[in-house]
């Protein structure tokens, strides 16, 4: 038996871009607002509450932009990937509380014209730019380490990003709408050994918002009713140099998730899984419990992540492998493809009948090392 | 793949007995006395037992491969080069430290090799990271 929901999602929305030229990002973060409060069916004067990530002015900038005023409760947490994620939890406390009521979570970012939002160097990274680090290489450490404990081999890995191109195919919007083939993912060039180019995520301009709101505006709003039944994060650590790079924190979170909703993985009906990398999603898969931790190459095989018919139907837009990935921050469009498929708003071709359950997971900045977990329980109630 | 380029970094006192023992041609970490353990990447203070850290040890300089990648598409002053072995390295008796990797046999470049330091000359600009080589008898 599932608890009560925290709060409910009442907006979302997704920007149809991927690439912004001419605009700036005040009017992009503007156009999604507009997008997400007539979703909803909500206004701007109705937002008491409000979430943005890493910005620049910074959150006193985005409130002035937005024109929010009255706003009683503010997270400006950078999570990188898990942030948005992470703010399904918050967001629903704050509700809970009594501190909020109607709570803006909105992200928007052009990285196409060299514009990211991230965090300076911190303490670490003179340890790891002396040896030529970078993003993509310390994802490959990753999937390097578990091929060797656990014989994964790149064909498991490129299994994701078929059946990633294969949902964003139904994608209008999507960067990449090609079908690859197996055979396609093995013989791009490597980036980073064992990644090779389609493992890795597409960098896209855009962004995305949902709203959060309390059970009586919920109810107000005559849609359907998606609620926030579960969220954990944390983070893991270099360890004092007794690295990891097989388990992430997504053994904690999942685990605390599913004890939160009073559920277990057998009951998702549908996984938005943040796939910065290919080895990203194995790893969470995983960690979750889909499958017993070194399993998950053997997991993603015989299209068990397609949908409708796979066992785990997972990122059903095409995840940020294909179809987007704004700001770097792939939490926001995970989180808004599952609520869709909970709201019966997936492509046709793809919508998970009777979807009830849906698990969203976000991972920030690298892994092993500062590695960010957030994990979200959505639930459809009639 | 030794030809690996020095890098600017800002360095403060925790740093530099690591930095500055690589140009000696060792591995050298801080260390607590109180906890009789290494601290990594170094800090000035243990995040066990949060006392000032004072000491260092030099380690043997040898270890084995954690994981490794060879990087196709550097940045920074790692971009346009040939690629390289990015790496983790378990240190002998010491902690899991990031790293450059050479195998003078390609074929013998795998997680669990056994490496040992390989001295990089002073770089031109910058500072040289830890370069380790395969090497079966370390």
């Amino acid at each position: 038996m599932s608890r009560a929901p925290l709060a409910y999602v009442a907006g979302i929305y997704e920007h149809p871009d991927r690439a912004i030229d001419d605009r700036s990002l005040a009017s992009v973060y503007l156009e999604i607002v507009a997008g997400v409060l007539a979703d909803a069916g909500l206004s701007i004067s109705d937002i008491d509450g409000f979430h943005t990530s890493l910005n620049p002015g910074g959150m006193p900038a985005m409130a002035d932009l937005l024109g929010l005023s009255g706003i009683r409760h503010f997270d400006g947490t950078d999570l990188g990937g898990a942030t948005y994620v992470s703010s399904l939890g918050t967001a629903a406390r704050a509700i809970q509380a009594g501190d909020a009521s109607v709570v803006l979570v909105v992200m928007a970012g052009l990285p196409r014209r060299g514009l990211f939002n991230r965090a300076v160097p911190g303490p670490h990274a003179v340890y790891e730019l002396a040896h030529g680090s970078t993003l993509v290489g310390q994802y490959a450490l990753a999937a390097q380490r578990h091929m060797h404990e656990f014989g994964t081999t790149r064909a498991d890995l490129a299994e994701i990003k078929v059946a990633s191109a294969y949902h964003a195919s139904f994608n209008p919007n999507a960067m990449l709408p090609k079908r690859v083939t197996l055979d396609e993912v093995l013989e791009q060039p490597p980036i980073a050994e064992p990644l090779h180019r389609m493992d890795c995520c597409v960098v896209s301009d855009g962004g995305g918002a949902f709203i959060l709101v309390n059970e009586e505006v919920a109810r107000s709003l005559g849609k359907p009713l998606v609620g926030v039944v579960a969220q954990a994060e944390t983070t893991r650590n270099w360890d004092n140099g007794r690295l990891d790079l097989t388990h992430t924190g997504a053994i904690q979170t999942g685990a605390q998730a599913f004890a939160q909703a009073g559920m277990s993985p057998a009951d998702v009906d549908y996984a938005s899984i943040y796939d910065s990398f290919t080895i990203t999603v194995l790893l969470t898969l995983e960690d979750l419990g889909f499958c017993e931790k070194g399993q998950g190459g053997r997991f993603v095989r015989d299209g068990a992540l397609l949908s409708p018919s796979g066992v785990l139907p997972l990122n059903t837009d095409g995840g940020g492998l294909s179809n987007n990935h704004p700001d770097m921050r792939g939490g926001m469009i995970r989180t808004i493809e599952a609520v869709r498929q909970l709201r019966g708003q997936a492509h046709p071709e793809l919508q998970v009948p009777s979807c009830e359950v849906a698990i969203v997971h976000g991972s920030g900045f690298s892994l092993g090392a500062r590695a960010m977990s957030s994990t979200s329980i959505l639930v459809r109630e009639s | 793949m030794t030809d690996l380029p020095g890098v600017e970094l800002t360095l403060y006192p925790e740093d530099l007995p690591f930095f500055d023992g690589l140009e000696r041609g060792e591995v050298v970490v801080t260390w607590c006395d109180h906890c009789d353990d290494h601290v990594w990447p170094p800090r000035s203070h243990c995040i066990r037992c949060y006392s000032p850290v004072a000491g260092s040890r030099t380690l043997a300089g040898t270890g084995e491969i954690y994981s490794y990648s060879v990087v196709h598409r550097g940045e920074g002053v790692f971009a346009k080069r040939p690629p390289y072995v990015l790496a983790y390295v378990s240190l002998d008796g010491g902690p899991t430290i990031m790293a450059n990797v050479v195998a003078d046999d390609p074929a013998a470049l795998a997680v669990g090799a056994r490496v040992r330091l390989r001295p990089r000359p002073a770089p031109a600009t910058g500072r040289a990271g830890a370069l380790f080589a395969v090497d079966p008898s370390a």
